[in-house]
């Protein structure tokens, strides 16, 4: 008996050691871009796994999105619209596909996307030569810029009084990158950094009083802060620390972009994009503004 | 980056779990018993008051009780009690670990207390042992080694439920391997297992001694 209970004790520890290898050797970054690579975006010749078949076979796009306004986000009536939102539909209806519009952890995007469960980041992603490096971003879409918020009853009027002080901003984006990147700001750059999930995290931050500023986008900023809004105590300084670009995220190697990009061109050229644009009061981006 | 920087800034970022989990149950451990007390007492009001509290604070999510507990003043009373900056997220964070665990501790310590037979604070009444007298030389003795494994499941979950301190952006481990995960590269994610893993099982091993030092009427 005794030996039957250490047989099947070494049998248990030899198939967890196995699972603990299994795992960690396809969790390995290279390994992991080679398996998608063989999966997904293989040479252009060989067109029976293409990213675009893959998607026209399943009859729909799983769009990523986090909640917000004004790219994605649901309005007094409860229904889910925003710029993102509609951009998408109409670009999914070009491709003739069913958008399906998934909430995704910001900071995990990458892995959503590279785990297919989704099949792309729509949702005012800021373009960056890192992610550029990691996944195929389509045409630049929108303008954005970087701006600071603070409380409307504060002192605060440009960066250098925010030396020493409290300043969030979402992890890994464009805003971050003005506080600790190389471009730094260099006032922002002696202020306390904490990052935060979210956006809109930031803001309630802001609200709370347990940070004294947020670097933040542009559009987020102009439509959910100032009188009116959910958070009419707030204010915008008026400077822009840096401007920049959005685009749509996909597989690395995705032949999806492509398409979804002359989708683009004809939304422009019939005057789609532009009218949504106005109505959500954001500025196109000049690669495809003309 | 390479690798032994990346493990060299998860193992910096879980210091940060160490030392909530450590300053968690140097507190907790203490106020359990004083709230248990506080459930058991035969004043009416305080025990309801307490057996409320206890009922509020595991009714509800640990890391709702965080979010309220470090945003809510300054959203409610605009008034910003923990300061900005780094220590404030700390020490807000941590009063919630111990508020949350002390109430899961004091219903283990309440339920070792009340298990010890009616019988033996009768004998000790009977021969002639003050109140404190019978709850020090006879319940508590055995209440110590009964309460131990459950005691040691609550500890083991805390160690675990430390990667909550995130939703406040206290950049513990979880934290740190997910803004690798946000710059493209996951196999940090998937390491933060092992350094949970190592420190589980030196918790379990010194779990295991403990029980073994207090089997003292074997």
């Amino acid at each position: 008996m005794k030996n039957f209970k250490a047989i099947i004790a070494l049998v248990l520890v030899a198939v967890m050691c196995l699972a603990l290898f299994a795992g960690c050797a396809s969790s390995a970054p290279e390994n992991d871009q080679n398996i998608q690579e063989n999966d997904v975006s293989p040479a252009p010749e060989a067109e029976n796994a293409s990213d675009l078949e893959y998607i026209l076979n399943n009859g729909k796009m799983v769009i990523g999105y986090t909640d917000y306004a004004p790219m994605n986000y649901t309005d007094e009536n409860g229904e889910f619209t925003g710029f993102d939102t509609e951009f998408a539909i109409a670009v999914c209806e070009k491709l003739g596909v069913e958008p399906e519009f998934v909430e995704i952890n910001w900071d995990t995007k990458e892995v959503e996307l590279n785990a297919k469960s989704i099949d792309c980041i729509w949702n005012g992603l800021t373009i960056d030569e890192d992610r550029k490096a990691t996944m195929s971003i389509s045409v630049p879409y929108v303008k954005n810029a970087q701006v600071v918020v603070v409380k409307a009853d504060s002192d605060y009027s440009s960066t250098a009084d925010l030396i020493g002080k409290t300043v969030v901003a979402e992890v890994s984006s464009a805003g971050e990158a003005q506080i600790i990147g190389e471009d730094a700001d260099e006032n922002l750059a002696q202020a306390e950094y904490i990052s935060m999930a979210k956006q809109t995290d930031c803001l309630v931050e802001v609200k709370s009083g347990t940070a004294d500023a947020a670097v933040l986008d542009w559009t987020l900023a102009k439509t959910t802060t100032g009188e009116g809004t959910d958070y009419a105590d707030l204010k915008m300084l008026d400077l822009e620390l840096a401007s920049e670009e959005y685009g749509i995220a996909f597989r690395k190697g995705s032949d999806v972009t492509e398409a979804v990009n002359n989708a683009i061109a004809e939304l422009v050229a019939d005057g789609t994009l532009p009218a949504l644009a106005e109505k959500y009061g954001l500025a196109l981006a000049p690669a495809i503004a003309g | 980056m390479s690798f032994s920087v990346i493990i060299s800034k998860l193992l910096e970022s879980f210091v940060i779990n160490c030392e909530i989990f450590a300053v968690t149950l140097a507190f907790a451990l203490p106020l359990g018993l004083i709230i248990a007390f506080g459930s058991m007492s035969r004043f009416k009001p305080l025990s309801w008051l307490t057996k409320t509290i206890v009922w509020i604070i595991r009714g509800t999510p640990l890391m709702l009780q965080i979010i309220v507990l470090f945003y809510g003043p300054g959203l409610i009373w605009n008034n910003n009690l923990w300061g900005s900056g780094y220590s404030g997220r700390m020490s807000a964070c941590i009063v919630a670990f111990i508020i949350n665990y002390a109430c899961y501790f004091s219903e283990i310590y309440r339920g070792g207390i009340e298990s010890i037979a009616k019988g033996q604070y009768e004998a000790g009444q009977v021969l002639g042992m003050t109140k404190t007298q019978i709850f020090f030389k006879v319940t508590l003795l055995q209440v110590v080694k009964r309460i131990v494994p459950p005691l040691g499941n609550e500890v083991i979950t805390l160690v675990k439920d430390t990667s909550l301190a995130r939703v406040i952006a206290n950049k513990e481990i979880i934290m740190m391997a997910q803004e690798y995960a946000s710059k493209g590269l996951i196999w940090p994610l998937f390491s933060t297992a092992v350094f949970f893993l190592v420190a589980v099982g030196l918790l379990t091993l010194l779990l295991n001694w403990v029980e073994k030092k207090l089997s003292y009427f074997k």
